[in-house]
């Protein structure tokens, strides 16, 4: 018999078991006690992909009510073969689910899916973030007043997530939830889509393209110019903020002008 | 260092406490249940904010915390997650539990995780590698963890080690305690063949800061006993006579009930808490 294993081939092999579900170089060194090697190896290997399974499900329980449990099941099960999980928390399994949904050829006359999956993952990522003080609406107001927009950040609380759909994912993810009457039209308006976490809860709210795009860039740490656009209308900027203002998502400590050293005290 | 935090909000009683899982939460928060401590999975509190820190926040002002992880590989061949770590210290710092606790198994190789609880083999090499990690994170995080003993169903048979001897080693080598969990010890004599009292008494008893009891199922069809730990029923009966055994030799210890599938009404859990409890002082009453 050869050498046995280093750990680090035994994990190895131990994994391509988990996905492959072959373990040549592995089972020599399993003991049977009766039951085949790969009989055992096999428990593991069917456990891990429930697991990844079902946390795919409670992530994305409309994704799964629109296509059906076993589509799903296996969807996710080759989602999990494929990408694998990046990290020790489940929480965070499923990131580019969406967009894997996206690229399945059996799916390509479902496109309108990958916005569905992508406002699921989207209230995860809401769910999970952290909450930052809410900022002065008084400091807000006189820093628009005194601070030029071409220097001015006003980065959004933690948990606000911005969808911008080709499809009317929010009335269909609804719908999903709870289908009370026909089904939305997959074909009709697209829907942007403006969430945030308010207490425990996910709240989403459809918003313009407009808004979306605004409210998106200044997500991204873009400064209050770049997130209007060249060609916007100043005019509207009390239009676009108007759900920042009313849900309170603007975060304190982060409010301040782009080229000072450290935030600039706004209140 | 000692067991466990010297400085925490609340040590973990010698009592016995019940695994917080998501279907009770509401329960919990609504009828707040004398339950002497509740354990929690480290990693579904990781977040900074949102519903489970809500919910954190508000049972440690209430009971005593245990936080006991499921993601961390200790036993990986690879370096441990940076990032993990550094969120399991920020939990720690925030709780201030009585016990921190993780496994004695891996679950992550080149990148990718599995996110189970996989079986070591018990050689040289990886009780040097796993008294490494167990330093590596105490260190991190300023105190003492305890490490479980996992179920399997596979023994590597190039083992030079009995469980329990790399328990005793690694705890004597790193400075960690022990994490008993004696369905574990059950369904491992029964799969691989050993005495579970020969695994009591090879255990450092002064080492052992916690004890697990959860519930088994039969796996049928393969030509041979096993059993899995699946966390979805009662004690066995068989474990509770090693529970009693374990309590005889180390004396009461923290013990938690754990049920992780097909979650029952709390007052299950209750129960079996009730009846563990029963055990542990009918034992702790018992002269040495």
């Amino acid at each position: 018999m050869h050498a046995p294993p280093s750990l680090h081939e035994l994990q190895r092999a131990f994994a391509a078991s988990l996905i492959e579900g072959d373990a040549p170089m592995l089972t020599p060194w399993v003991a049977a006690r009766g039951i085949d090697p790969q009989a055992r190896l096999r428990i593991y290997r069917n456990a891990g992909y429930a697991i990844h399974v079902e946390a795919l499900e409670a992530v994305f329980p409309a994704v799964r009510a629109l296509i059906g449990e076993e589509s799903f099941d296996g969807l996710a099960t080759r989602y999990t073969a494929r990408r694998g999980s990046d990290g020790g928390n489940l929480q965070h399994f499923g990131r580019d689910f969406a967009a894997f949904l996206g690229a399945q050829p059996e799916l390509a006359g479902y496109a309108w899916l990958v916005d569905v999956a992508q406002l699921e993952w989207l209230r995860q990522e809401a769910l999970l973030a952290a909450e930052h003080p809410v900022a002065d609406i008084e400091a807000l107001l006189r820093a628009l007043d005194e601070v030029p927009a071409e220097r001015l950040h006003l980065p959004l609380q933690p948990h606000v997530r911005v969808l911008q759909a080709a499809v009317p994912a929010l009335d269909l993810w609804t719908w999903a939830r709870d289908p009370q009457g026909d089904a939305p039209d997959p074909r009709g308006a697209p829907q942007s889509v403006l969430l945030w976490r308010h207490a425990t809860q996910i709240v989403m709210q459809p918003v313009t393209p407009d808004a979306a795009r605004f409210l998106q860039a200044l997500r991204e740490g873009r400064l209050l110019a770049e997130a209007l656009g060249a060609d916007a209308d100043p005019a509207r900027l009390p239009a676009l903020l108007q759900p920042v203002f009313e849900h309170a998502l603007l975060a304190a400590s982060t409010v301040h002008a782009a080229d000072t050293t450290a935030p600039e005290a706004l209140s | 260092m000692p067991l466990s935090h010297t400085s925490c909000v609340r040590p973990v009683p010698t009592a016995v406490g019940i695994g917080l899982r998501a279907p009770h939460h509401d329960h919990v928060m609504a009828q707040r249940p004398a339950v002497p401590f509740f354990e929690l999975h480290s990693e579904n509190f990781f977040a900074a904010g949102g519903p489970n820190r809500e919910l954190l926040d508000a049972l440690r002002a209430d009971y005593p915390l245990s936080l006991h992880g499921v993601g961390l590989s200790l036993g990986a061949a690879d370096a441990l997650d940076a990032d993990h770590l550094a969120q399991l210290r920020a939990l720690v710092a925030h709780v201030e539990p009585g016990l921190v606790s993780e496994h004695v198994c891996w679950g992550a190789i080149d990148g990718r995780h599995y996110n189970d609880l996989l079986p070591l083999p018990y050689t040289e090499e990886a009780l040097a590698l796993m008294t490494q990690r167990v330093q590596q994170v105490q260190e991190m995080l300023g105190r003492t963890i305890l490490v479980e003993n996992v179920s399997s169903y596979i023994h590597f048979t190039h083992s030079t080690l009995r469980e329990w001897e790399f328990l005793a080693e690694l705890s004597r080598r790193s400075g960690c305690g022990l994490l008993l969990d004696v369905n574990n010890v059950y369904v491992n004599s029964v799969n691989h063949g050993f005495d579970p009292l020969d695994f009591l008494d090879g255990v450092p008893g002064e080492r052992v800061g916690e004890m697990h009891l959860a519930g088994f199922t039969r796996k049928q069809g393969l030509g041979g006993e096993l059993l899995i730990d699946s966390h979805n029923r009662r004690v066995d009966d068989a474990v509770w006579d090693l529970y009693v055994s374990a309590v005889r030799r180390f004396g009461p210890k923290p013990t938690l009930i754990e049920w992780d599938q097909d979650l029952p009404d709390f007052a299950v859990l209750e129960d079996e808490a009730r009846i563990a409890t029963e055990h542990l002082y009918a034992r702790a009453a018992v002269p040495a």
